[in-house]
């Protein structure tokens, strides 16, 4: 077995003491009254502190919602779960809310895995590699066949969610910005603007029709998708949407399929 | 090499400054940036930041980054490329090095002489290596691949240390000195974690870097450390969340004294101060190089 | 008739936001709101999760009890269990858990 594995063993599970052949001094070293279980004690907490505190960076309204200490404990146990894959840690902690679906101590707090859904979009899009703004001219004289046969390319600032939990409200509220959330599902458009974050409630059937115009449906085929839904949407709704898409630069390219 | 962008300005004053930097935290933004005015706050030059947190980013930190690239020089300081790894070194984040430094064009590039992956899994910290002639021979072959896929030259950084390796038959400045002879790297050398390893290790940190590689070094770092206090004893902890301590600042000195200026950097990571006083620190490493170089110069006219 | 309708609403909205945008007066001092400058509060983007090179003096990966913690904010949630109303299994339970 190699010696890093051994260290990575010893480092990544609690129980496990020291790997054999560490010493206390480097070569020419004399003194030393720090054990060596103490001395590997400052990596394994390195590590992970440095985890948690990345995942309290990344995860703010979970923070807040379950408390600093329980935070904590619950970023601990995922870190030992989930080392990153990378080191791009501004990407680290993706997994978490599917972690929580799954996590006993918190399952009684059935929204959060969604809230943490809701806080790796905020991330995602506020990192989201730039892209040239698409010119909106190009799109003035198009006819209303051109306009229902129209595909478009998001940008990659752009997530959707839907929830069975009040999910807006949620995020308003954590924010100090709105009342008690009441029981009601929701769903959300999450983009960047400049540079900041906007989480927007989407009007019925908005995240349907958001999901297969991403899925490259055109928009005339997203809208058959919303009406099969059974869901009705009136022209404000469409234009609410259409709205942020093209005053937040939200597209990369159209395209008419022929 | 460690060429300044900032080093024409001519006077003595402006090449003095141009050699001084700090690790840039986005809460310091607006100081740096000076309101868009395109000034360099007094006394320094450049700017240093982890190449992990650019790679493949949009948005706002890139967007500042960029605009401080207008008034600042930059050093790309990567921590995750794991270069001592026995698992050899991860193409993909290698390909995001090199994208990064095509993307920003650092004026120097470095990394530390650790491992921190194993197994597709990443650590998020500088582990030890033994310094064996396998572990030379493993550190220069990742050297020489990262330096070839950038096509230029990086700078290692001697990491702090709170454990050895039975193992280890090379002293680390012996270690250091033939891996840069082999591979043609520059050195990075963090005074702090000389002081830290050297503390914790029971060495006296003026011998060891006396026996350290100089004519190696191309850029310099400067932090504070922390002291761990137990019932057996104090172990010293590289935090970079305070001023640098005075026997690091006499450690500077004697470094200067052998080198003359240096691209300096002041990091202070955790406890991040207001800017003012992360500036204070500019201030001194200004005023130590200074006397320091001046000792140096009369050394090499005599 | 209904179909058209809707494709004509939809049309008709779609032209709408695009004419829009396009009457919409060039911002002014873009680049200071590029470089965040006057960004403030919760809902910028922040640094976010960064990578360390340098070592913690806080000890604080030991495991403790989730009996002992603090509740922050979720108490004030009132918001059934599960969104179809179901109680869910195992609330607010200490895990067995390692000492560190």
């Amino acid at each position: 077995m190699s010696n890093q594995k051994l260290f990575f063993d010893a480092l990544t599970n609690a129980n496990f003491p020291p790997p054999d052949g560490l010493t206390e001094t480097s070569l020419l070293g004399a003194i030393s009254s720090m054990p060596l279980q103490e001395r590997f004690n400052v990596y394994r907490n390195n590590v992970f502190h440095s985890l948690i505190e990345a995942l309290k960076a990344a995860f703010p309204l979970v923070e807040k919602t379950v408390g600093t200490a329980g935070f904590k404990i619950l970023a601990h146990d995922f870190a030992r779960e989930h080392l990153p894959s990378n080191p791009v840690l501004y990407t680290y902690g993706q997994h978490l809310p599917d972690f929580l679906e799954q996590y006993a101590p918190l399952s009684h707090l059935g929204y959060l895995p969604d809230l943490a859904r809701l806080e790796v979009s905020i991330s995602a899009v506020c990192d989201a590699p730039d892209h040239q703004t698409y010119p909106a001219q190009k799109l003035a004289a198009l006819t209303e066949t051109e306009i229902s046969k129209l595909c478009l390319d998001f940008a990659p600032c752009v997530r959707i969610q839907a929830s069975p939990w009040p999910i807006h409200m949620l995020w308003a509220f954590l924010n100090d910005k709105g009342d008690d959330p009441i029981m009601k599902p929701q769903e959300i458009m999450v983009f960047r603007h400049d540079f900041s974050p906007i989480v927007r409630l989407l009007p019925p059937g908005g995240f349907t029709f958001l999901e297969a115009l991403k899925a490259g449906k055109t928009l005339g085929e997203s809208m058959q998708i919303v009406e099969a839904s059974g869901t009705v949407m009136p022209p404000e709704s469409m234009q609410s949407i259409f709205n942020d898409v093209m005053q937040h630069d939200l597209v990369k390219s159209v395209t008419i399929k022929g | 090499m460690g060429e300044l962008p900032h080093i024409s300005s001519g006077d003595a004053e402006g090449l003095l400054n141009s050699y001084l930097g700090v690790g840039y935290k986005p809460v310091h933004f607006s100081e740096l940036y000076g309101s868009g005015t395109n000034k360099a706050i007094e006394h320094v030059g450049w700017i240093e930041v982890h190449a992990e947190n650019y790679m493949g980013r949009g948005g706002l930190l890139p967007a500042r980054l960029r605009a401080l690239q207008e008034t600042y020089s930059l050093s790309l300081h990567g921590v995750g490329l794991s270069l001592g790894s026995e698992d050899g070194l991860d193409k993909e984040h290698l390909t995001r090095l090199v994208e990064l430094v095509s993307d920003y064009s650092p004026f120097l590039v470095s990394e530390h002489l650790a491992w921190s992956s194993h197994g597709g899994r990443y650590l998020n910290d500088l582990l030890p290596l033994p310094y064996t002639n396998e572990v030379l021979d493993r550190v220069c072959r990742h050297v020489d691949e990262v330096q070839s896929a950038l096509g230029r030259q990086i700078l290692i950084e001697n990491p702090s240390t709170y454990l050895g390796f039975d193992a280890s038959h090379i002293p680390k400045p012996t270690f250091l000195e033939s891996m840069a002879n082999r591979t043609g790297c520059g050195l990075l050398l963090d005074v702090n974690n000389i002081y830290v390893s050297c503390r914790n290790s029971g060495v006296n940190p003026d011998d060891y870097l006396d026996d350290f590689p100089v004519n190696r070094v191309v850029e310099i770092h400067l932090a504070g450390y922390a002291e761990d206090q137990t019932p057996e004893g104090v172990l010293l902890i590289d935090n970079h969340g305070g001023p640098v301590s005075p026997p690091v600042w006499d450690l500077f000195h004697r470094l200067i004294g052998k080198t003359g200026y240096l691209p300096t950097l002041i990091e202070w990571d955790t406890n991040i101060p207001d800017w003012n006083i992360l500036h204070k620190e500019v201030l001194k490493a200004r005023e130590v190089m200074s006397a320091a170089h001046q000792a140096y110069s009369l050394e090499k006219a005599g | 008739m209904t179909k058209s309708i809707h494709a004509l609403s939809l049309a008709g909205a779609f032209a709408l936001s695009v004419s829009t945008v396009l009457t919409m007066p060039a911002e002014a001092a873009k680049k200071e709101r590029c470089y965040g400058v006057s960004l403030k509060g919760q809902n910028d983007c922040q640094a976010g999760p960064g990578t360390t090179c340098s070592g913690s003096s806080k000890v604080d990966y030991q495991g403790n009890a989730w009996t002992y913690v603090d509740a922050g904010t979720c108490t004030k949630i009132k918001l059934p269990a599960q969104a179809n109303g179901q109680a869910r299994m195992g609330s607010l339970k200490p895990l067995d858990r390692d000492p560190a």
